[in-house]
């Protein structure tokens, strides 16, 4: 009966496809004049009836069609002048728009990237745009702008703790966002314990963070959506800019390689913390290393009007040692291919293939003895997709996905030269085929009605070549099942709506209601209280089942002040199944058969958001606030009842501000507070093994304190020359130097050993930083 | 990590981390039994059993003994019986007759406070401590001495040892153990690494290793103990009371095991 609704309701939808009758398409590139780059959600509407218009796409595309006649077209981006085109549509026509920046936008701050009330009219919900521009004038640690941490200040996004890029989205665990950069998906986006994002701002173009509503074209985690799209590098100009600030520098080179035809981006960026150890005499100091790089790259090519391909890539190292002794490197690989092509004015095409991968190597040796530790997840991508400008009510898209997955757990291996000691087993590789085929529908019924609407059929199959285990309800292992390389193991089969519409009540006010469910089968095991590169990602077993989650959304949005601020009201409930935890004392480092010591049950989350920003004008900003319960119930854990998640915390506050003072200085601010994240303390003590040992009553039961701190930033305009501008950036994190609690321990005191005590860890009090940012 | 982490972040970004001793309001908790139980195959060492309670994390650091057990030991192989008797009111409880068989499989039962705990567990294979080797290692620029235990590991997982290490005839609190579960059959050329506790060794230090091949379920206590916590400088985000091999509701352990002893001194 089921798939009889669905069968009929594709029918329906597909019924759209059949009537266009003396009809044509206005389609092509909505494009920056000055940098040749394409723009993302420009808005392009007809004059006369400014409701009937369209949005470009990732790639800058648009096609609008439209009964035969006589229209004058609007092209709109904000910041940029407005462009006005007349067309006569009586044959299919391909239009390029380049549109100028405009002159007021270097006195003033913009914050939404898109059409003015763009918020109001489209159905998707739960969407966060962030602008890059923003992004540089918010005060952060050490004065390294970066989009991970400013996206932590809108609502439903919360800090994984002090300083960290590590982010929750709505309950779910850090490994429940997913973050695609250039549509490869990133497995570890921090550099050096996640004091740091993987994302180098300078090559950024556009970032949106969807709060598990996605779109059907997106799947493969429970809770959000990062995508992360790089610049495309100018194709009209030569031009670099960079950054030197304490603790890292960075150049950014773009320029065409022909004019108008194909440019190239290449950004880099440094650490160099280890400096200051190196200037050190203590040479147990001037004996480490501590750094990372990242470069990004993009080559960026037009075949013909119909065909562009880019090559895209981005590499980053973290290295970190300490003198011969002990040494770990890891980082990401990502490589991106893809062909866009314009079928017709109509049939837009996405052909990408994807290579990620992260990896990280320990090093230990002593004397003649060398151990080294190597861990990788490595995954190939082929993507296609199709989106099809049905007409100016109706764009469609639908393709499919497929994924290949290769984990290497953390395999030991002895390199001793003298040849002593022991050899190590491999522990069991796993390889896994992800695959989704999807389509979904924009629709607009009407001038009030906005819907989305989709389908995503995940399947995935776990490959043998390694043995796998079955397990008993204790974690002990009763058989070991050995699989063939290519033979299947397990398939997993997900059918995955998602909805969402957009009621206009009123030019500035609407009502939005959405539903979707998400699949998740790759899974990061962490059980410790910081960010790790070690920490374990495992795919889904014949033990481990498919994450799936089910949220349903409704939410409240109006502009004021001629869409000068926007206020957004959102709730959420989301159930979600298969969720991890691990037993009592788990072994998740080194240990094959990793299932032993894995709990699995339900999850639920539920929550408030409030949005209110001011986008424009000398003084802009937002205040966002989040209520929010998220919650475990696992066999084996508190007795099975419902513990709070280790994310789960109750109010979140952020407020940002940004004030143009005058040309030269811009002044930024923000504060954040929020309440305490769930924790384990001990509810007594005892003596075992002559050692004081806590005694534990539940898990998660505990709150941490309250976090607070506000920061400060300063921008300076140095005087500009016909080409060259600069700039110098002061900031100071936690200008109140609030000691928020890193961590909690618990030791027998110092000063009178018949007591023990309670330690709390800050990271920073307030920390300066400088940078000096030039552009040419 | 979490000590790596702040190592990090303070020294190499030329910051601070700072500590402080801060009040927090932790719950209450019921006394809960504690089981201290182990039986060796040295005839000096035989059987003892420490029973104690817990307290409250603001009261002092004294553990009230649990006096007027019974507690008893069963070889079940044998059939043999053995009661223990406390010491005074020390709530520790020995005199007992057995010794440790290779093979062997004991059982504990212990009536305290109405309850009924009990546990049983079989004596390992005995694996033969050759040596015991001491390498230097410079970390954070501290030289630490590493000790390897030199043992051939017989073929066949399943293996679990425990360390005890002495200096200058005091024992360490260190809690060492090593298993053969990624390095089967071969010789052990790991050191030894401590988890809880500290060393430090100096020139001339007279070092005594004793090492315990260990039943299976408390190896499993005291590998919960180092990776869950339940100590001091535990980082795991869910702390938890190590898995214990009692039965009946108590905490700690039952452990049989036999056990030898290499000396040397450090140069």
């Amino acid at each position: 009966m089921k798939r009889q609704i669905h069968l009929s309701l594709l029918f329906v939808l597909f019924a759209h496809f059949l009537h266009a009758q003396e009809r044509f398409s206005v389609s092509g590139a909505v494009k920056d004049a000055k940098t040749g780059e394409e723009l993302i959600g420009a808005s392009v509407r007809l004059k006369d009836k400014p409701t009937v218009g369209t949005l470009t796409n990732e790639y800058g595309f648009y096609s609008l069609t439209l009964e035969k006649g006589t229209y004058t077209l609007l092209f709109d981006f904000i910041g940029y002048n407005q462009v006005e085109k007349t067309v006569v549509l009586d044959k299919n026509q391909k239009f390029d728009v380049s549109i100028g920046e405009t002159a007021k936008q270097l006195s003033e701050v913009v914050i939404s990237a898109k059409k003015a009330d763009e918020n109001i009219r489209t159905a998707q919900m739960g969407v966060e745009k962030i602008d890059v521009k923003d992004v540089a004038k918010i005060p952060v640690l050490f004065g390294e702008k970066d989009i991970l941490k400013t996206i932590q200040l809108l609502p439903g996004v919360k800090s994984a703790g002090e300083g960290q890029s590590g982010f929750y989205v709505r309950g779910g665990a850090v490994d429940q966002n997913l973050i695609l950069l250039d549509e490869a998906p990133v497995y570890n986006a921090n550099h050096l314990l996640g004091f740091f994002s993987t994302f180098n701002s300078d090559a950024i173009k556009d970032a949106t963070l969807v709060k598990g509503n996605a779109p059907p074209q997106y799947g493969g985690r429970l809770s959000s959506v990062l995508d992360i799209k790089m610049n495309e590098g100018n194709n009209q100009d030569f031009g670099a800019s960079g950054g030197i600030g304490l603790i890292s520098s960075k150049l950014n080179l773009e320029g065409p390689i022909q004019k108008d035809k194909s440019s190239f981006l290449l950004t880099g960026r440094r650490t160099y913390a280890d400096a200051f150890l190196k200037l050190s005499n203590d040479s147990t100091l001037n004996n480490n290393t501590l750094y990372f790089y990242d470069l990004n790259a993009k080559v960026n090519y037009k075949l013909s009007s119909k065909d562009r391909l880019f090559l895209s890539g981005y590499f980053g190292r973290d290295k970190l040692g300490f003198g011969d002794v002990f040494g770990i490197d890891w980082g990401n690989a990502t490589g991106t291919a893809r062909w866009n092509h314009v079928w017709n004015d109509r049939l837009f095409s996405n052909t990408s293939l994807i290579y990620s991968n992260y990896d990280y190597k320990i090093k230990i040796s002593q004397n003649s003895t060398n151990f080294n530790i190597t861990s990788q997840i490595e995954d190939w991508n082929l993507k296609q997709e199709f989106q099809f400008f049905s007409n100016p009510n109706n764009s469609w898209r639908f393709g499919f996905n497929v994924i290949h997955h290769d984990i290497v757990p953390g395999n030991i291996t002895n390199e001793s030269t003298d040849g002593s000691g022991p050899t190590f087993g491999d522990l069991q590789k796993r390889q896994s085929l992800e695959s989704a085929i999807y389509a979904g529908n924009n629709q607009k019924i009407g001038d009030k009605l906005e819907l989305n609407y989709g389908l995503r059929l995940s399947v995935f199959n776990v490959l043998g070549g390694s043995n796998y285990y079955n397990i008993d309800t204790k974690g002990n292992i009763t058989d070991t099942l050995d699989y063939a390389k290519g033979s299947i193991v397990k398939t997993y089969i997900n059918l995955e709506p998602r909805l969402s519409l957009a009621y206009t009540l009123t030019p500035s006010v609407s009502l939005k209601a959405a539903y979707a469910r998400n699949t998740q089968n790759m899974h990061l095991l962490t059980n410790s209280t910081t960010t790790s590169p070690t920490d374990r990602w495992v795919s889904s077993s014949n033990i481990i089942k498919p994450e799936i989650a089910d949220q349903f959304s409704i939410g409240y949005f109006q502009n004021f002040a001629d869409n000068k601020y926007e206020l957004s009201l959102e709730a959420y409930y989301k159930t979600m199944q298969n969720q991890v935890d691990y037993r009592d004392g788990a072994n998740l480092r080194v240990n094959d058969a990793v299932e032993t010591e894995l709990l699995f049950g339900k999850g639920r989350a539920y929550g408030l958001e409030l949005l209110l920003k001011k986008k424009s004008g000398k003084f802009n900003g937002w205040i966002s606030y989040t209520l929010a319960r998220s919650e475990r119930q696992l066999d084996g854990v508190n007795g099975g009842s419902w513990y709070p998640a280790r994310q789960d915390r109750m109010h979140d506050i952020a407020v940002v501000g940004i004030y143009q003072l005058n040309p030269k200085w811009t002044l930024g601010a923000t504060w954040v507070y929020y309440t305490g994240n769930a924790v384990t303390f001990p509810s007594g003590k005892y003596n075992v093994a002559d050692q004081i040992l806590w005694y534990y009553t539940e898990r998660n039961g505990y709150r941490m304190p309250a976090y607070h701190r506000m920061d400060l930033s300063a921008t300076w305009q140095l005087k500009k020359g016909k080409r060259w501008e600069s700039e110098l950036a002061f900031s100071i994190y936690n200008v109140y130097g609030r000691e928020n609690a890193y961590s909690i321990n618990f030791r027998q005191s110092e000063t009178d050993p018949t007591k023990t005590e309670v330690v709390q860890t800050a990271l920073f009090k307030q920390v300066p930083s400088i940078s000096y940012n030039f552009k040419f | 990590m979490n000590k790596l982490a702040i190592f990090l972040a303070a020294s190499t970004l030329l910051l601070s981390s700072c500590e402080k001793v801060i009040e927090l309001d932790l719950n209450n908790s019921d006394p809960q039994i504690v089981v201290e139980a182990w039986l060796s195959d040295d005839p000096s060492e035989r059987a003892q059993v420490w029973l104690s309670q817990s307290v409250n994390f603001d009261q002092s650091n004294t553990y009230p003994p649990l006096s007027n057990a019974t507690v008893f030991i069963k070889n079940r192989t044998t059939g043999e019986v053995d009661t223990l008797k406390e010491v005074g009111n020390s709530g520790i409880y020995g005199g007992s007759k057995l010794v440790a068989q290779v093979g062997q499989t004991y059982d504990l039962t212990v009536n305290v406070k109405g309850k009924t705990l009990t546990s049983s567990a079989t004596v390992p294979r005995k694996v033969n401590l050759d040596s015991i080797r001491l390498t230097r290692t410079t970390f954070f620029g501290n030289e630490n001495l590493q000790i390897v235990p030199r043992y051939l590991d017989p073929k066949g997982i399943g293996d679990n040892y425990r360390f005890v290490l002495s200096v200058n005839g005091n024992k360490k609190t260190d809690l060492l153990i090593q298993n053969d579960a990624l390095s089967d059959g071969a010789y052990n050329a790991r050191p030894l690494f401590g988890r809880m506790g500290d060393n430090d060794i100096k020139i001339g230090d007279t070092l005594s290793l004793e090492m315990r091949c260990i039943d299976a379920g408390s190896y499993f206590y005291f590998d919960t103990l180092s990776e869950g916590g339940g100590g001091p400088n535990s980082s795991s985000a869910t702390p938890t009371n190590p898995v214990s091999n009692i039965k009946g509701g108590a905490l700690g352990y039952f452990s049989v095991y036999t056990k030898q002893v290499k000396s040397t001194i450090v140069k």
